[in-house]
């Protein structure tokens, strides 16, 4: 991609990197849920987890 | 639990593999104070900084992280199911730092000068200064951080009590020093954007070496506590063994946040410079090597290995994630620094650079046996049962 002049650049580097956060955000939400789905279950089921 | 050492033969295989490591340092340290860099190095003019910059600073400083992210975790965070784990990472943190200013004089020459820069001829401006500083300001803070266990292990009493009272003030001024240098070493190599590859210089170098150091330290921690579990289990007390594998899970789950935090703000920086095209040439594909191999990897292992409650798999990404971090400082200060020269002109570094790297790590190894097998790390001394 060519730039003509400064903003062309900032412009195209700024759009990608705001995308690119936005698919970071949705990234965490789905790394959390993942780590703690296991968690989840055992505050709402606690009774199949006694020792 | 026992203080008293049960093997009374010096000469095994250990031993003997430690001194012949410690003989050839100390052959190093005469060649390199009577004959100068040149005899023991490869560093040149384009080459200023070598291996003992980017491995026994670089890596020291960032694995060194243990410190200010556990004792944080426990002391401001609250988070006291993890009391257990802070002395050994103190540990660990203080002998890290203390073997980083010991080596600096090999790299620097002239330890009488040592001085100079904090208290005679400050240069204020300078980001080496600001690192200086806090890495002398931090050394101080970790051995009075380090000090009860000593303290205890020397039955001074009153002094030890007297310095457990700083806990939390030393905790949070830790961490502000650890905020300031572990990104100033980063930022270091901003100065040099002729220099370094573009796919490892950013404007975000600063960024990048700070978050990358919240995941090398936790790791460390986990991996570190891998190692010392088997030789030392019997100077673990019951507390200690039974809030092992909780440390090691909720570790785990920050590490792979950090992790995760650090590889987006690698894409960030990537996109913001608009690299995407070095990805196609072989510079690429040591990049991706790094960041996926080292970085996306052990995040998704520790979060597997913490949602299964899988402790060998949260080990293995420890493992991983200590080796992505030492291969990063190493990529930032050698590999891929001065990449547009010739190879004849490249550094490697000589023999005894590396030899003098091993014996580094060497006498944090021997000092850090002495300690643990002697002064109550891995176990509270029944008369300081608040110890820290």
């Amino acid at each position: 991609m060519e730039y003509h002049v400064f903003h062309d650049f900032m412009m195209h580097t700024k759009s990608i990197t705001y995308i690119l956060m936005g698919l970071f955000v949705l990234g965490f939400w789905g790394l959390w849920a993942f780590m703690t789905s296991r968690d989840e279950e055992i505050h709402k089921f606690p009774e199949h987890h006694k020792e | 639990m026992t203080t008293e050492n049960t093997n009374n033969s010096i000469w095994t295989p250990a031993n003997i593999i430690t001194a012949v490591i410690l003989a050839v340092g100390l052959v190093v340290t005469v060649l390199r104070f009577t004959k100068g860099l040149g005899a023991v190095s490869n560093l040149d003019q384009n080459n200023p900084w070598g291996l003992w910059i980017g491995f026994d600073l670089l890596c020291g400083v960032a694995l060194a992280a243990g410190g200010y992210t556990t004792s944080s975790a426990c002391y401001i965070f609250g988070l006291k199911k993890y009391h257990s784990a802070v002395r050994p990472a103190i540990l660990t943190a203080f002998l890290g730092y203390a073997l980083v200013v010991f080596a600096l004089h090999y790299d620097v020459g002239r330890p009488y000068r040592l001085v100079y820069p904090i208290f005679l001829q400050p240069g204020t401006t300078s980001l080496l200064y600001e690192v200086g500083l806090c890495v002398f300001l931090y050394v101080t803070v970790l051995a009075i951080e380090f000090s009860p266990a000593m303290f205890e292990w020397l039955g001074m009493k009153n002094l030890r009590n007297k310095i457990h009272k700083l806990t939390l003030a030393l905790t949070v001024f830790g961490v502000i020093l650890s905020t300031l240098h572990q990104s100033s070493l980063g930022a270091l190599y901003i100065a040099v954007p002729s220099k370094l590859h573009p796919l490892w210089y950013s404007p975000y170098l600063a960024i990048l070496f700070f978050v990358s150091s919240i995941p090398a330290g936790l790791s460390m921690v986990i991996f570190e506590g891998t190692l010392a579990h088997k030789p030392w289990r019997h100077m673990m007390d019951k507390t200690h063994l039974d809030e092992h594998d909780g440390v090691i899970l909720g570790f785990a789950r920050g590490a792979s946040i950090s992790l995760a935090a650090y590889f987006c703000v690698k894409l960030v920086a990537m996109a913001y410079d608009n690299n995407w095209a070095h990805l196609a040439t072989g510079w690429g594909a040591w990049w991706l090597f790094e960041v996926l191999g080292f970085v996306a990897a052990p995040s998704l292992m520790y979060a597997i290995g913490s949602r299964e409650k899988n402790i060998g798999l949260i080990k293995w990404a420890a493992g991983l994630t200590v080796l992505g971090i030492i291969l990063n400082r190493l990529n930032v200060s050698l590999v891929a620094f001065n990449w547009q020269l010739p190879a004849s002109e490249r550094y490697f570094p000589s023999f005894l650079e590396i030899m003098f790297s091993i014996f580094v790590v060497t006498v944090g190894v021997t000092v850090y046996r002495f300690i643990v097998s002697r002064m109550p790390i891995f176990f509270e001394h029944p008369e300081y049962k608040d110890a820290n």
